[in-house]
């Protein structure tokens, strides 16, 4: 794979833009050149069409799709919901050919062609299937050895299995994540709320408190069973969670900790090199530290 | 004053279940209701009333009225964890969407889901916020290449929407 | 199974295996392999020094993978016959020496330097240096009729990805009976695999791959009331370790066993209705059960040290083989189908085959004896009267209009037709005993030759004619 669309999605680009930076910046530098997909909407999000018309979530994703497939290339994705309700769409389109003709139809209308040939990828994915871990290990200008990593893969990214082009091997206990972070130099140990849903997405914005709960959860398994010095996820929700549900649980002294969190293209970013005011300088829980002692002169290779 | 007992026979099972057909929630007939979608969902482990399981029991034995302003449904983040381990093929999570589409359309609707899908029409975007000065803050164009940058494009999107049964709704 | 080995009218042969089954009730030739021990049975005393003194490591069959055995081993200590047995795919070949070749002799002491299971054979049985035959020894024997009693196998834990198929910690049902037999890896004692300590507290889980579309969509019968037997025993042996049985329903049809199942809690055993749907692992090879309580209306978790699988029962793959050797087929469920569910239970639909026990579905040890007695005395039948009954309504081939072409051939769903030598050319011939007179070869035969006694061409234009004037 030389090419392939980022579909960014809501979050990325309007909460957490330095995510986006550190996608621009890792992909070409590890020989994937990122496709804009111009006039790209929500996927939609799964408190929007999916929860009213299920054609009209269809044809929607169907869109996105299409714009994907009429530029040539595959589409990757950075956010979990995003990823989730992408491929739902497309496993039900291509499954049901009365679901696949209706969209094309309705596609038709403003001038879009959808054929199916666009196959929708996790960043996570083409990170570890199409790039590999032993390109990312040549890449890097900073090596994380001595760092423990708390993962959290998130939830869309793992089920279910039969909608998706790639899967974990066992999707309730992901390695994917862990041997990116590995790829690094990093420890990344398992911990027993790992699969754990961490409470974002509707849940969140429908009972803030009831959310906090699962929050809470993760965040003291992560505490008690490994201490990491940080946590990475590969999902922009539970991204926006961990750090600012965090922040807040710690304000009311429900924890009494704080464990700054990174994407994991931030990490990589700045593993290799890239500048932490542009790939990673928009967070809840203070990352300067953690930033600091990743690009020190020691660990230089 | 009244008896709680819930009088099976009163209840339309059939008409409840045309309608979760309807809304693509047909599997709904398939659940034994064993438990174990309920034993690793969110909204059931967070105490929320109608999670998966006893949604499916309300609405196999007939109930619906009584349910359907419950937010529950609403809150069922579709980790789809369920559907990875229902041991009779019922997919939960198309189930609970299925409920959730019937409550949309009598507008048993919460106030954050009319917001997000206000935003989607009118932007493109159901998370949406000016990012315009963070944007250029990390070295980006202030306006990212979606349906916020290309007005055509965002007018495509609503000629889907316009044309969708979404709009009879009235919420954009 | 000792009374077996030592009845004079049966003759028994383990470690063999059918490869080939020809001819009808009455005249059954069976090709067997016995497979090849390395051994010399006649002089083995069953001894086991042999397998005390192989120094190879291999996943002990019999303890499900608990505990390793020699290359050269006894399957069990209660093994009939009991004999030892060189697996010789595993085989160290100590010293490098082959089987089947003679001994290096020893530059110091002049003797032949003998591999450590020679060394410890008392009795001479165990001889290296013989060429055995890999093949063994093909044997043939004429029969009149055949029983069907392979058995079952348990799908294994890996299969269930949602249960810490890779912890220690998680067992099969079948594991846990090893680890609590006396005869077992630890001796009878109930320990955790993966420290050797007591575990405090079990999680049973019921339904594991049996009323799942997933896996298999029937109930395995035999698990719940195992399973409590299981927890009894652990229960009645150590009173303060406590036990939570996840059930999706709880089924304990048949004599007492439902009082079986109400002592289990009258015990403080924990009856949780509801299926467990994830595991998480927990620091210390402990196990987090994320199940759900039925009538609690609530998820539970309980923290266990030990989780066990009552994992369903299903065919095993060379049974399966077997079928096809057999032309037996198979149900829905991937068992060997009966005759008739109700009225043929025992038989199949090739005449002088019947069957027994789990291969025919899963059922307990009750229903399995009483079945095996049906089977046995339904295959006795025959055999005393000396003669059967064959049906009227069956094809016969008219050998003067056969051309021999042989379409009808791969076409009986009962293996009844073969092609025969008849005057210049081979023709086909209609097995009687086999036929069942479904009518499918007269159908096919493209010159007539064959007709289905009672449904004659004329006879078939003479009902459609009547059919179509009454209408």
């Amino acid at each position: 794979m030389e090419r392939c669309g980022l579909y960014l999605g809501c979050n990325i680009p309007l909460k957490a833009p330095d995510i986006e930076q550190s996608m621009r910046k890792v992909f070409p530098a590890l020989g994937i050149e990122i496709v804009d997909l111009d006039g790209f909407s929500c996927c939609p999000a799964w408190g929007t069409a999916p929860s009213f018309d299920i054609d009209t979530w269809l044809v929607v994703a169907g869109r996105n799709i299409a714009i994907a497939e009429m530029k040539g290339v595959d589409l990757m994705t950075g956010c979990n919901s995003c990823f989730g309700v992408l491929s739902e769409a497309k496993h039900m389109i291509e499954e049901h050919p009365e679901k696949k003709a209706m969209v094309q139809e309705k596609l038709a209308k403003i001038n879009k062609t959808y054929e199916g040939k666009t196959k929708v990828y996790h960043i996570a994915h083409i990170l570890y299937k199409e790039i590999g871990l032993e390109k990312i290990r040549k890449s890097m200008k900073y090596k994380l050895d001595g760092f423990k990593i708390a993962i959290q893969p998130g939830c869309h990214i793992l089920w279910p299995t039969k909608v998706m082009e790639v899967t974990e091997k066992n999707p309730f206990y992901p390695t994917m994540l862990k041997e990116l972070c590995e790829a690094l130099g990093a420890e990344a140990p398992y911990y027993s709320r790992l699969e754990y849903c961490c409470g974002m997405g509707a849940l969140r914005s429908t009972d803030q408190e009831k959310s906090f709960l699962l929050v809470k959860e993760k965040l003291l398994s992560m505490k008690e069973e490994i201490d990491p010095d940080m946590i990475v996820t590969t999902c922009s929700s539970c991204y926006l969670q961990l750090d600012g549900a965090q922040k807040i649980l710690k304000e009311r002294g429900e924890i009494d900790f704080t464990i700054p969190v990174l994407y994991y293209t931030q990490l990589l970013a700045l593993c290799m090199g890239f500048d932490a005011k542009e790939v990673a300088s928009i967070s809840e829980i203070p990352r300067e530290e953690i930033i600091e002692k990743i690009q020190s002169e020691e660990r230089a290779q | 004053m009244q008896v709680e007992t819930v009088n099976l026979t009163q209840k339309d099972r059939k008409a409840v279940l045309a309608q979760m057909i309807e809304k693509g929630g047909g599997n709904l007939t398939k659940c034994i209701q064993c438990g174990a979608c309920a034993s690793v969902c969110p909204v059931a482990i967070t105490g929320l009333p109608l999670y998966c399981k006893r949604l499916f029991r309300f609405l196999q034995t007939g109930h619906l009225e009584e349910i359907l302003d419950d937010a529950s449904s609403w809150a069922c983040v579709a980790c789809n964890r369920c559907t990875e381990i229902c041991p009779r093929g019922v997919d939960p999570f198309h189930v609970v969407f299925a409920f959730r589409r019937i409550q949309a359309q009598e507008l048993a609707i919460p106030a954050s889901a009319t917001t997000s899908l206000m935003n989607f029409y009118t932007t493109g975007h159901a998370v949406y916020g000016d990012a315009s000065e963070l944007r250029q803050k990390v070295g980006l164009d202030p306006v990212p290449p979606s349906t916020l940058k290309y007005p055509e494009a965002l007018k495509e999107l609503q000629t889907l929407l316009d044309e969708s049964p979404m709009a009879e709704l009235g919420l954009f | 199974m000792v009374q077996v080995g030592t009845n004079p009218n049966i003759e028994l042969l383990t470690y063999s295996e059918v490869e080939e089954v020809e001819g009808s009730i009455g005249n059954f030739k069976v090709k067997i392999r016995k497979k090849q021990t390395y051994i010399d049975w006649d002089k083995c005393t069953g001894c086991g020094a042999c397998a005390e003194a192989c120094p190879a490591k291999v996943p002990n069959e019999f303890n499900a993978g608990l505990d390793t055995r020699g290359a050269i081993y006894i399957q069990f200590p209660q093994a009939v016959p009991k004999k030892a047995v060189i697996d010789i795919e595993h085989c160290l070949n100590c010293a490098g020496r082959k089987i089947g070749t003679q001994p290096k002799i020893s530059k110091k002491t002049g003797k032949p330097i003998l591999a450590p299971c020679e060394k410890a054979c008392p009795a001479g049985a165990c001889d290296r240096s013989i060429a055995w035959d890999p093949e063994g020894e093909l044997i043939e024997v004429e029969v009149g009729t055949i029983v069907v009693a392979t058995g079952f196998k348990v799908m294994e834990k890996e299969r269930f990805k949602e249960y810490a198929p890779d912890s220690p910690n998680v067992l099969t049902a079948l594991q846990l009976e090893r680890l609590i037999s006396a005869t077992g890896p630890t001796g009878g004692k109930l320990l955790r695999p993966s420290d050797g300590q007591k575990p405090k507290v079990i999680s049973f889980i019921s339904c594991v791959g049996s009323r799942d579309q997933r896996y298999h969509t029937y109930c395995s019968r035999v698990c719940c009331m195992y399973m409590i037997k299981e927890a009894r025993l652990i229960k009645e042996k150590y009173p303060d370790i406590d036990i939570y049985m996840h059930f999706m329903d709880v089924r304990t049809p048949g004599k007492d066993f439902d009082e079986y199942y109400t002592y289990a809690r009258e015990l403080g055993i924990n009856i949780v209705r509801g299926k467990v749907g994830g595991i998480e692992k927990l620091p210390g090879d402990r196990l987090r059960v994320m199940g759900y309580d039925n009538d609690l209306g609530k998820p539970i978790e309980v923290k266990a040290d030990m989780v066990v699988l009552a994992t369903a029962i299903e065919l095993p793959e060379d049974a399966k083989q077997l079928a096809q050797k057999l032309s037996l087929p198979m149900d829905g469920s991937g068992f060997f189908k009966e005759l008739h569910p109700k009225l043929k239970p025992v038989e199949t639909p090739v005449e002088g085959i019947f069957l027994a026990g789990c291969c025919q579905g899963p059922k307990d040890i009750p229903d399995t004896v009483a079945q095996a007695k049906g089977a046995a005395a339904a295959a006795a039948v025959p055999l005393a009267q000396g003669k059967v009954v064959i049906e009227p309504t069956i094809s016969e081939v008219n050998p003067e209009k056969c051309s021999g072409c042989g379409v009808c051939v791969p076409l009986c769903p009962y293996n009844a037709i073969k092609l025969e030598q008849y005057g210049d050319r081979p023709r086909a011939q209609i097995d009687m005993t086999q036929c069942k007179g479904c009518g499918v070869c007269a159908a096919a035969c493209p010159s007539g030759a064959i007709t289905l006694h009672g449904f004659t061409d004329a006879q078939i234009f003479a009902q459609i004619e009547a059919l179509t004037k009454a209408a």
